[in-house]
């Protein structure tokens, strides 16, 4: 079999995919065996003018992460969609949003505010902002736009296969380069991880019982055998693929959902607060209200991973 | 001006272009460095509860 | 719950209401929706991030 054409690039990312792939360890030889990387920013010097040289579907497969809200990000996914055969939402964050997008509950403006004006180790007294085009003596620079909203790579794209977490595992990177060197990839649409929650995938002892208090994560000491939910931490793991091999629930951390929802669930946040109030022990309106004071950040934990994914997407614009 | 153009930076975390401008003797007249990229941690983290803080920042960087 | 989440939205409280109306309380079930409609209709075009795009 010739060699793969392989490209992976990287949009509103932390570089955790990447380092994600390098962990598969002394198994990128086989990776450098089955595959050419033809394109790769952390590892390898290839520009995007090589990329454009490309003729159209001759890159066989590129893993694409991170999310995207600017216009080059936009720009790059269109055009590695073009030069790909197979394009793949590699991450949470091109999946779901992942924590950039988090950012949909504030705006370009106000993010430009705090970062460049008011952020208080900046010296900056001119409140210079910057712009798509900055004049100096020498000429034009150019920086691409930015979006008020953060987009997954598929509400750009058209997307082969999905691959969640913030990162994937390396069990999960080593499924799909087993898959493309065996040329046996699943029918596109899939998602590659399991398809049931991490609930159904964890180990811990569940006695369905249902809970009167929600703590913070800082206010108990779980019990590393049972249930977090049971013991009143929020836990994603009603609402989350599994599939992540309970990295978090091993080290006795809840989930915070960064395999996106499960199969045949639209919405993981409505999931999970349907799975709150559930098990909540609430049976007057002063228990309600105290269990609803006890869960401080709904949004912003229930939506951790998924904002850009969601139903909602995010804070509904200012009215002017 | 002649302008030579790097993008993107590579074999680092993180984006960036270099815009380097050369005049007529070929010597280089000023390079710019920008930095094509802004997630907006420093606003988005305001009303996160602080005990999360520790499994949201590390996304700044996943190196 | 889901009001609190909501609001985090910038989804205003009045948009979501939760009564219980049995099949026989006929009158009850056409005043409430009335009501709501009418409350919802002030408060104006919800107005989606992103108008609704994608997703």
């Amino acid at each position: 079999m010739a060699k793969l054409k392989l490209a992976l690039y990287w949009a509103a990312a932390c570089g955790g995919c990447d380092v994600a792939v390098l962990d598969i360890n002394d198994k990128i030889l086989d990776v450098a065996k089955l595959a050419d990387i033809v394109f790769w920013p952390i590892a390898l010097d290839f520009k995007y003018k090589d990329v454009e040289a490309m003729p159209d579907k001759s890159i066989d497969v590129c893993l694409f992460n991170g999310a995207i809200r600017s216009s080059e990000q936009e720009h790059i996914a269109k055009m590695l969609r073009n030069k790909s055969k197979v394009m793949v939402s590699f991450g949470a964050c091109a999946c779901f949003g992942g924590i950039p997008a988090l950012a949909n509950f504030t705006s370009r403006a106000e993010i430009m505010q705090r970062a460049y004006v008011e952020a208080p180790s900046n010296e900056n007294p001119n409140k210079t902002l910057p712009q798509t085009v900055t004049k100096v003596a020498e000429g034009d620079l150019t920086l691409p736009k930015l979006y008020d909203n953060v987009l997954t790579l598929a509400q750009v794209v058209p997307v082969e296969y999905f691959v969640p977490g913030c990162p994937p595992t390396v069990t999960i990177i080593l499924k799909v380069v087993d898959a493309l060197a065996t040329n046996s990839l699943p029918p596109p649409g899939a998602t590659i991880a399991s398809a049931k929650t991490l609930c159904d995938e964890c180990d811990r002892k569940k006695e369905n019982k249902k809970i009167s208090k929600i703590y913070r994560t800082h206010e108990l000491i779980p019990d590393s055998q049972r249930c977090l939910l049971e013991q009143g931490l929020l836990c994603m793991g009603p609402a989350t693929r599994g599939g992540c091999g309970l990295q978090c629930i091993s080290v006795n951390v809840p989930c915070r959902g960064c395999f996106g929802p499960p199969a045949g669930v639209i919405d993981q946040g409505a999931k999970l607060v349907g799975a709150i109030a559930s098990i909540y022990e609430a049976n007057n309106d002063d228990e309600i209200a105290r269990m609803v004071n006890e869960v401080v950040d709904p949004a912003g934990t229930f939506y951790r991973f998924g904002m850009s994914s969601s139903l909602l997407r995010g804070k509904r614009p200012q009215r002017t | 001006m002649k302008k030579i153009t790097i993008d993107p930076i590579t074999r680092l975390e993180g984006h960036g272009k270099i815009e380097i401008f050369l005049n007529d003797d070929g010597d280089v007249a000023n390079a710019y460095l920008q930095i094509p990229e802004l997630r907006g941690f420093e606003k988005f983290c305001e009303g996160r509860p602080v005990e999360e803080m520790p499994r949201i920042v590390p996304r700044i960087c996943g190196v | 719950m889901l009001k609190k989440m909501l609001a985090q939205f910038g989804i205003e409280d009045q948009r979501l209401r939760l009564s219980w109306v049995s099949a026989s309380e006929g009158e009850r079930f056409a005043s409430i929706v009335n009501e709501m409609t009418e409350q919802v209709r002030g408060l104006g075009p919800l107005s989606l991030r992103d108008g609704g795009k994608h997703g």
